[in-house]
């Protein structure tokens, strides 16, 4: 019988730009893996509601040979793998022997183009042009994009998208800061300025910023000029704009706007950025005019939420390496935009990490504490909160507390760069009490460090840290389990991250390498980079754990590599013994469980799980898998206890808090 | 001797811990070495596991004792180690097979369950006319499971433990190591163990609840729960501080020791301070007169042993 081979799946929750890039990826995929795709144009979750009606854009026989509906994206979901589990394999054997064993592919990735380390990515951006003509829009949606080919193809147009919308005023998009969307007028301004009498165009979500900017320019295009889109739908209004912004010469857009991007992959060219097209002066001084403009408090601005985040994007100038010391300006002027009554989530936290930088602690406390009861907080932010109380605490001596906050940040995002940050300060400085945190080489994780994270973050890295900040892989190495960051659990799946603790590992020189904690370490390391055998592995951990058996942590790992062998009798015995090492250590009962629970003694280990949840203090992880084990057992008041100490841990981690809701129903 | 070992057999691996091979040359050996070297007096066999040993004393030919370690000395690394009453069984006389653990796990561990059961597939214990299985806690659960692979034969369990399987006894709050086992093995549970037994001998203390519990759990006409109060989880010690643990053991072994004979010889115990004060503990709040009647009674006895001993011979 001669199996049909799978195909690749496009879906994406959000909208236009990604899903066009998404559908563009899938065509390329498609057509250069001789198979076919389909889009799956309603996710679970989708957060589009304008996009709801896809005839609008998309022929009908178009949408009959490629939606899918509910029921077929299940069936062809059940054994799909997302596209990402193939990027990091060395040839394309996998996926094509994973597509002609007719399984599918799901692609959800929407912001770039997609290459795989076989594939040479500058080869395949100028492909994307043609894919668009393969969509198979409407007739009329046809007509106009004829006529943005015949408006502006070739005319040397500069095509400016100011993105603004549902960051400013949409539910929950304003309560979080968006520096790689958002750029400040006074950047469009000083381009326009420099390429005065050049053809531009420009398209934003806000058509005041349009007009005020065509007061100052009078031969600044907007779309109305090609052509009135004004009785058309949002969906064919955004298409078309996107369609006509990818015809222009050049797209000059924020870092990150799927929108433009979409465009620029449309037009085969790479969408460029105000760093591409003004040197660091021209740059430097419209920020300072930026923050000039926000020294009159947010009367200059559309409304409080923009000026607010413009205000965030100018931390970046006031708080960049070599600067002086600016925190009490950026504390003065955040003080009015909070009088005026801007509400973002996000606000108080940079408003916190400024009192933070002028040492007043009880204040930066008192606001801490104050904006973590925003329900608002976006999930980065609050952890984000939880690692400045963190190392609030810390300088206050709170040891206790400050681990308790570290342990709220660093499970929920122990990836992001201010949870790393404050975090490794706290360390550092010995303000936290491990207790808290499960068994670890403490001594080794002091000296395994990263460099210094190249992008956005809200804490201004210098100003925290001296030296550089940790690298808590390190402690998810062993514990990536009681992350709830997905990617943060996916470790030994990125080859990346991997490298870099190898890098680190090489680089510290603090310990030797005959260390046992350097060498059971680097054996667990090599055995997940695949240059060692997990019989290898095995042999150096054995040998580390003759010298040293009354350590649970290499005890653990000697069982996980045991699991790995398939070894299950071994591997239950070994972690036995760490737990004989330190039997109430919740941490160790809590990983006891859920290798009871792989190992099919399924009711022994979630007792298990329950007795840890029961010993813990701070780890969201263990609470709320001890409640959604009471949940399954019938059992919603103990249910309850459990998940509401895991909401209370983390309120934004949106299954716990479901799942505290089905307990309290 | 130094001469005959190479540099890395000589160099250890850490500047504060002796190599294997450097310990030999410092470390005393242990007692049962001088029996059982190659030019020992003695006849029998050293078996080492990846995480049980089995020392085999071949003496009398008829009688053979089996005694499995408890947790107290599992990390013992120490070449002096010996197995559970490796000393009183030598005076004994009787053939020894010390079980030695290097693990925590109850005995719930493939390789020594297999071990046994083939040693008794083979006829090793059927080859003796009396068999006896000793331990303490952890000790006495092996005692009393692996009594039932020679039928007949006589399990002496102190503390013991009866399962840790959390489906049987839900109440037991120790060991969580030992609870994570897998009790799904043969040989998990006392209780359907000591049927085959000719005699079982545990000792407990009634006051101490969860051993009490696990006494509690085992039945019939050849079990012989003797109390040993306010002894906590230290019945043997008791016993040996009253001077009674070697009678005791000995009649236990014979298969001759009876509640009734144990019992007069357990009222030594009113000189004991540690039961005068598991008495206060356990009874001052509810029943001070009694508790102050007992304290009295302990200081007259206390000062008639003291005369007694100044007395002219």
């Amino acid at each position: 019988m001669t199996i049909t081979p799978g195909v690749f799946i496009g879906q994406r929750k959000d909208r236009m730009g990604a899903r066009l890039l998404m559908m563009l990826t899938c065509i390329r995929l498609s057509e250069d893996f001789g198979t076919d795709y389909r889009v799956n144009w309603f996710p679970q979750g989708s957060d589009a509601p304008e996009l709801d009606h896809p005839q609008e854009l998309f022929s009908q026989e178009w949408m009959d040979q490629h939606f899918l509906n509910q029921n077929a994206f299940d069936a062809l979901a059940k054994n799909a793998l997302p596209v990402w589990t193939f990027q990091s394999d060395p040839s394309p054997d996998r996926l094509k022997a994973h597509l002609a064993a007719g399984r599918s592919v799901v692609v959800e990735e929407g912001f770039e183009v997609l290459a795989f380390p076989w594939e040479d990515i500058e080869a395949t951006r100028p492909r994307y042009r043609q894919f668009i003509h393969r969509i198979g829009f409407t007739d009329d949606i046809r007509a106009i994009m004829e006529c943005a080919d015949e408006k502006l193809s070739g005319q040397g147009v500069s095509a400016y998208h100011i993105r603004r919308g549902d960051i400013l005023n949409g539910l929950p998009w304003k309560h979080t800061t968006w520096p790689a969307k958002i750029e400040p007028e006074e950047l469009y301004e000083a381009h326009l300025a420099k390429t005065k009498g050049q053809a531009s165009i420009m398209f934003s979500d806000q058509p005041e910023l349009i007009a005020r900017f065509q007061r100052r320019f009078p031969d600044l295009m907007q779309m109305s000029d090609i052509a009135d889109l004004s009785s058309l739908t949002r969906a064919q209004r955004d298409f078309l704009e996107l369609y006509t912004m990818s015809r222009a010469d050049q797209v000059i857009a924020p870092y990150i706007s799927a929108f433009s991007m979409a465009a620029a992959r449309v037009s085969g060219q790479q969408r460029k950025v105000f760093r591409d097209v003004l040197t660091e002066e021209e740059i430097e001084q419209a920020n300072e005019r930026a923050i000039q403009r926000l020294r009159a408090g947010p009367d200059g601005f559309l409304n409080a939420s923009e000026a607010a985040h413009i205000y965030s994007k100018t931390l970046f100038q006031m708080n960049r390496l070599g600067s002086e010391d600016r925190a009490q300006e950026a504390l003065d002027l955040a003080e009015p935009l909070l009088e005026a009554g801007a509400d973002n989530a996000f606000l108080p936290l940079l408003q916190a990490l400024n009192l933070f930088y002028l040492g007043r602690w009880e204040d930066a406390l008192d606001l801490t504490n104050a904006a973590l009861k925003d329900e608002n907080l976006w999930p980065e932010d609050y952890a984000v909160l939880c690692a400045v109380r963190c190392a609030i605490q810390g300088h206050l001596k709170k040891r206790w507390q400050a681990a308790q906050s570290f342990c709220q940040a660093f499970w929920a995002k122990p990836l992001r760069p201010d949870v790393v940050v404050l975090g490794s300060r706290a360390f550092y400085r010995d303000e936290l009490a491990l207790r808290l945190l499960p068994p670890a080489d403490w001594s080794l994780q002091r000296v395994m460090r990263r460099p210094w994270f190249n992008f956005n973050s809200h804490v201004a890295q210098r100003k925290v840290l001296v030296r550089l900040p940790c690298n808590f892989d390190v402690l998810l190495l062993d514990w990536a389990d009681l992350a709830l960051d997905q990617k943060a659990r996916r470790l030994f799946q990125s080859a990346n991250r991997l490298e870099m603790l190898q890098a680190n590992l090489e680089r510290m020189t603090d310990l030797p390498d005959e260390d046992p904690r350097v060498m059971s370490f680097n054996a667990i390391l090599q055995k997940h980079m695949g240059q060692f055998s997990n019989a290898q592995a095995i042999d150096i951990t054995r040998k580390v754990l003759s010298h040293h058996p009354d350590n649970p942590l290499y005890h653990k790992r000697l069982s996980e590599l045991y699991e790995a062998d398939g070894d299950l009798p071994k591997a239950r015995l070994t972690l036995a013994e760490a737990l004989a090492c330190d039997p109430e250590n919740p941490f160790l009962i809590f990983a006891m469980g859920r290798f009871l629970e792989r190992s099919g003694a399924v009711e022994q280990g979630e007792n298990q799980i329950l007795q840890a949840a029961d010993l813990d203090e701070a780890t969201v992880a263990i609470q709320g898998i001890a409640g959604q084990i009471q949940l399954r057992r019938g059992k919603k008041g103990k249910a309850r206890k459990y998940l509401r100490k895991a909401h209370d841990l983390f309120p934004p981690f949106k299954r716990f808090s479901n799942q505290l809701k089905r307990a309290e129903s | 001797m130094d001469e005959d070992l190479s540099k890395e057999q000589l160099q250890p691996e850490h500047p504060d811990r002796k190599t294997g091979y450097e310990r030999i040359l410092t470390d005393p050996a242990p007692p049962w070495f001088v029996e059982l070297y190659p030019g020992g007096s003695g006849t029998g066999f050293l078996q080492k596991l990846e995480r049980h040993a089995f020392l085999f004393h071949q003496r009398d030919k008829d009688r053979l004792v089996v005694s499995f370690d408890n947790i107290a000395n599992v990390n013992d690394l120490s070449f002096a180690r010996e197995p559970w009453g490796w000393k009183f069984f030598r005076d004994t006389g009787w053939s020894h097979l010390g079980i030695v653990a290097r693990t925590k796990a109850w005995y719930r561990d493939p390789e020594i369950i297999s071990y046994l059961q083939a040693k008794a597939d083979e006829g090793f214990f059927a080859r003796f006319d009396q068999v006896v299985f000793a331990g303490a806690s952890m000790g006495g659960f092996g005692a009393l499971v692996f009594s039932a692979l020679a039928p007949g034969s006589i399990a002496i369990a102190f503390n013991p433990q009866t399962t840790l399987d959390e489906r049987l006894v839900p109440w037991e709050t120790r060991y969580r190591f030992g609870r994570v086992q897998d009790w799904d093995l043969p040989l998990s549970d006392a209780a359907e163990t000591v049927g085959p037994s000719r005699r079982t001998y545990v000792f407990y203390d009634p006051f101490f609840d969860l051993d009490r519990q696990h006494a509690m759990r085992l039945q019939g006409p050849n079990v012989a729960l003797l109390k040993t109060w306010s002894s906590n989880h230290y019945a043997a010690p008791m016993l040996r501080k009253l001077d009674l643990l070697k009678p005791v053991m000995l009649g236990a072994m014979d298969g001759t020791l009876e509640p009734r004979e144990y019992y007069r010889m357990m009222r030594a115990r009113r000189n004991l301070p540690m039961y005068i004060r598991g008495i206060e503990a356990r009874g001052g709040e509810r029943h001070p007169k009694l508790v102050s009647a007992a304290r009295r009674r302990f200081k007259v006895l206390r000062r008639q042993r003291a005369a007694a001993a100044e007395a002219p011979q």
